[in-house]
C-alpha cells in the first residue's frame, strides 16, 4: 500500500506536512472566511448537516488533522521506530 | 439590552440543589481520598533519588504517559475558560479545538528525540539538555530555568483560584467555599507531589486525564439532553445572531490570522514547556510516546469539539448574555463571569433532564472532572518547578557539592513554599478583590505560553538543524522573552502617561488583537539567535539527540 523506501517514506513526510500545514490556513486560518457568514448576515444562518458552517468546518479540518495522524502513525512513525 | 434580548433561560429546573450538593461533596472526598491512595503507593514504589523522584525512573509506559500529558495539557481551561469563550463569542471559537492535534505532533517530534536524549545523557529538566548541546553556561541555564518559572508560577496560582470558583459556583450556601475548595486542591496536592514525586503525579493524572475525557464528553450530552435532544439543540443554536455563528466572534476580538497563530502556539507553547519535557524523558521508549501522540491528537480533540464546546453554544441559548452600558456580560443567573456557564448548566439543567439520581451523579462527576483537571496542571507544574530550581539553580549554582538526597528534599521544599505563596496570595484577594499581585499574575498567566514558545527556536536547532551557538541561543532568547515583556502589564505600567508611552501600548494593544503575542516575540527570537550565530565564532556541538 505505501512505498517503504527511503525515498517514498520522505515523500509521504512531504505530503502529510503540506497536508497538515493547508488544514491550519483552512481550518482555523483564513481559509474559514470562504464559509464564514459574518457578523452582518441576514437570513437564516449557513448550516452543513445541520450544524452552523463554522462549527461543520472546524469538524471537516479537524477530520483531515486526525488522518494525517492516523497515517503518520501507521507509516512513517512506525518506520522510524523499527529503524532506530 | 442583549444581543438578542433578555430572555429567561429556556428550561428553568426546579432540582433539589441540596442533592446536587451532597452528590458533589461525596464524589469529591471520594476523588481527593483516592488521589492521596495513589500518593502513598507512589510513595512505597519509589527509590530515593533525585531521578526517580523527578522522572519515576524513566519507565512510563504509553496509557500512563498519554493521559499525564493529556492531563497535563488540559487545565482548568478546557472546562471552564473554553466553554466560557464560546458562550461570549460564540462558534468561531471551537476553531480553538484544532490546536490539539498540533500539540499531538510536538510530542511526537520533539518528544522522541527529548526522550532519547535524555535516557542516554541522564537529563533531568529542559536546561540540562539545552546546556549539554550548546555549552555549559550558567546564564544560559538561569534564561531556560526563568522561561519555567514564567510559565509554571502563573499557571499554578490559577489553578489553584479556579478550584476555589468551582468550589463556590457547587455550594454557594456556603460563605467559605471558595477557600475551603482552594485549601482542598493545595493541600492534596502538596501531600501526593511531596511524598511520591512524579510517579505519584503521573498515577493520580490517570485518573485526572480519565475523568477529563469522560466529563468533556458528558458536558457535551449534558447541553444537547438540556435543549431537547439534537435535533433541537441544532435548531435553537441554528437561530442564534449571525454574531454568534460567524468570525470574528461576538466581541470581534477573534479573526482568523489571530486564531490561527493562537492554535498553532497553544500548542507548541505548552508542549515544550518543562512539565511535558519532563514527560517525555520519563516516557519507557518511543514507542510510548508515538501512542500518546495518537490518543491525544484524535481522543482528547474529539472530546473538546465533540464534548465541552457545546456546553457554551447551548449555554446562549439558555442562557443569554447581556449587555449593559456597551459591555458584555453573563447572564445574571449564571453569575459574574462567563467562565461559570458549564457549572451552572450541569447544576441547573442536567439533573432534571437526565433524571434525579443518574442526572445528579453525571453533574457531580463533571464537577468532579473541572477540579481534576486544575489539579492536573497544578501538580504538574508544581512538581517541574520544584526540579528546575533544584536542579538549575541550588544543585548548579547554589551547593554544587549537594547530594542526590538534600537536593530532593530541596524540592520538596519549593514545591511546599510554592503553594503556601500561592494560597496566601489567593487568600488576601478574596478579602480584597482589586488585590493587585493576583491580576498581574492572572495577566501573566495569558503571556505564559509566548514566554514558553521562546524555546522553541533553541529546540528545533538542536534537535533538527544544529546550526546555532551559545552566543545566538542567549540572545535569541533575550530578545524573545525582551519582546513578550512589551506585552506584560509592567511595560504598560513603566510607560503609561507619557505621549509616546500612550501611543507604544495602544500600537501593541491593536497589534495583538491581529496575530497571538508568541508570533511576534518568535520573529525577534529567531532572527537575532540565525544573525548572531551566523556571525559569531561559537563552538557548535553534537546533538545530544
Amino acid at each position: 500500500m505505501f512505498d517503504n523506501s527511503e525515498t517514498g517514506n520522505k515523500r509521504l513526510s512531504s505530503i502529510l506536512a503540506l497536508v497538515f500545514v493547508f488544514a491550519m490556513i483552512m481550518g482555523p486560518g483564513p481559509g474559514v472566511y470562504l464559509v464564514n457568514p459574518g457578523p452582518d448576515h441576514d437570513g437564516p444562518a449557513p448550516t452543513l448537516l445541520g450544524l452552523p458552517i463554522v462549527y461543520a468546518w472546524a469538524v471537516l479540518w479537524f477530520g483531515v488533522q486526525a488522518a494525517v495522524l492516523v497515517t503518520a502513525y501507521l507509516t512513517i512513525w512506525s518506520r522510524d521506530e523499527r529503524e532506530s | 439590552m442583549s444581543f438578542h434580548g433578555v430572555t429567561p433561560p429556556v428550561q428553568l429546573a426546579a432540582i433539589d440543589t441540596g442533592a446536587f450538593q451532597d452528590a458533589a461533596l461525596i464524589m469529591l472526598c471520594i476523588y481527593l481520598c483516592l488521589l492521596l491512595a495513589l500518593g502513598v503507593l507512589g510513595f512505597i514504589k519509589s527509590r530515593n533519588t533525585e531521578e526517580d523522584y523527578y522522572l519515576a525512573g524513566r519507565n512510563q509506559g504509553w496509557i500512563v504517559s498519554a493521559l499525564t500529558i493529556m492531563a497535563t495539557f488540559f487545565s482548568s481551561f478546557a472546562f471552564l475558560g473554553q466553554p466560557g469563550l464560546v458562550y461570549k463569542e460564540g462558534a468561531a471559537f471551537a476553531l480553538f479545538a484544532l490546536n490539539v492535534p498540533v500539540a499531538a505532533l510536538v510530542v511526537y517530534l520533539v518528544g522522541r528525540k527529548v526522550s532519547a536524549a535524555g535516557r542516554l545523557q541522564g537529563y533531568v529538566t529542559p536546561a540540562d539538555m539545552i546546556c549539554g548541546h550548546y555549552g555549559n553556561s550558567a546564564f544560559l541555564r538561569i534564561l531556560v530555568a526563568l522561561v519555567g518559572f514564567l510559565y509554571a508560577v502563573p499557571y499554578v496560582v490559577i489553578q489553584l483560584d479556579a478550584g476555589g470558583l468551582v468550589s463556590r459556583t457547587t455550594f454557594p450556601d456556603s460563605e467559605n467555599s471558595f477557600l475551603y475548595g482552594t485549601y482542598a486542591l493545595a493541600g492534596v496536592t502538596v501531600i501526593y507531589i511531596m511524598i511520591g514525586g512524579m510517579r505519584s503525579v503521573a498515577w493520580t493524572d490517570v485518573i485526572q486525564g480519565i475523568l477529563l475525557i469522560g466529563g468533556m464528553l458528558l458536558a457535551g450530552i449534558a447541553a444537547i439532553a438540556a435543549l431537547g435532544g439534537i435535533t433541537e439543540f441544532l435548531e435553537k443554536i441554528n437561530k442564534l445572531p449571525a454574531e454568534m455563528l460567524s468570525l470574528p466572534g461576538r466581541s470581534g476580538g477573534w479573526p482568523a490570522t489571530k486564531m490561527m497563530t493562537v492554535c498553532f502556539f497553544a500548542a507548541v507553547g505548552s508542549m515544550i514547556q518543562p512539565a511535558q519535557w519532563m514527560r517525555y524523558y520519563a516516557a519507557r521508549s518511543k514507542q510510548d510516546l508515538r501512542r500518546s501522540a495518537l490518543l491525544l491528537g484524535i481522543v482528547l480533540a474529539g472530546c473538546s469539539l465533540f464534548g465541552v464546546m457545546l456546553i457554551g453554544m447551548g449555554g446562549e441559548v439558555l442562557y443569554p448574555a447581556v449587555t449593559g452600558n456597551g459591555v458584555l456580560a453573563p447572564n445574571p443567573a449564571v453569575g459574574n463571569s462567563f467562565d461559570q456557564i458549564l457549572v451552572v448548566v450541569l447544576k441547573n439543567q442536567v439533573p432534571e433532564v437526565l433524571g434525579g439520581g443518574i442526572g445528579l451523579l453525571l453533574a457531580a462527576l463533571v464537577c468532579v472532572a473541572i477540579m481534576a483537571a486544575s489539579m492536573s496542571t497544578a501538580d504538574s507544574n508544581l512538581h517541574a518547578m520544584s526540579a528546575v530550581f533544584t536542579r538549575d539553580i541550588y544543585g548548579k549554582l547554589v551547593r554544587p557539592s549537594s547530594s542526590d538526597t538534600e537536593r530532593t528534599w530541596v524540592g520538596r521544599f519549593v514545591i511546599l513554599a510554592a503553594t503556601g505563596v500561592a494560597v496566601i496570595l489567593i487568600r488576601f484577594k478574596e478579602d480584597n478583590p482589586d488585590f493587585e499581585p493576583i491580576k498581574l499574575i492572572a495577566e501573566m498567566g495569558l503571556l505564559a505560553i509566548a514566554f514558553s514558545t521562546q524555546l522553541l527556536p533553541i529546540t528545533i536547532d538542536m534537535l533538527f538543524l544544529r546550526r546555532g551557538n551559545l552566543a545566538g541561543a542567549v540572545s535569541g532568547l533575550l530578545a524573545g522573552l525582551g519582546t513578550v515583556f512589551f506585552f506584560t502589564p509592567f511595560f504598560s505600567m513603566a510607560v503609561r502617561g507619557s505621549g509616546s508611552g500612550d501611543a507604544a501600548i495602544s500600537f501593541i494593544n491593536n497589534i495583538s488583537r491581529i496575530i497571538d503575542t508568541g508570533a511576534f516575540a518568535l520573529v525577534a527570537n529567531v532572527s537575532v539567535f540565525a544573525l548572531v550565530s551566523r556571525f559569531t565564532d561559537g563552538s557548535k556541538r553534537e546533538s545530544p539527540a
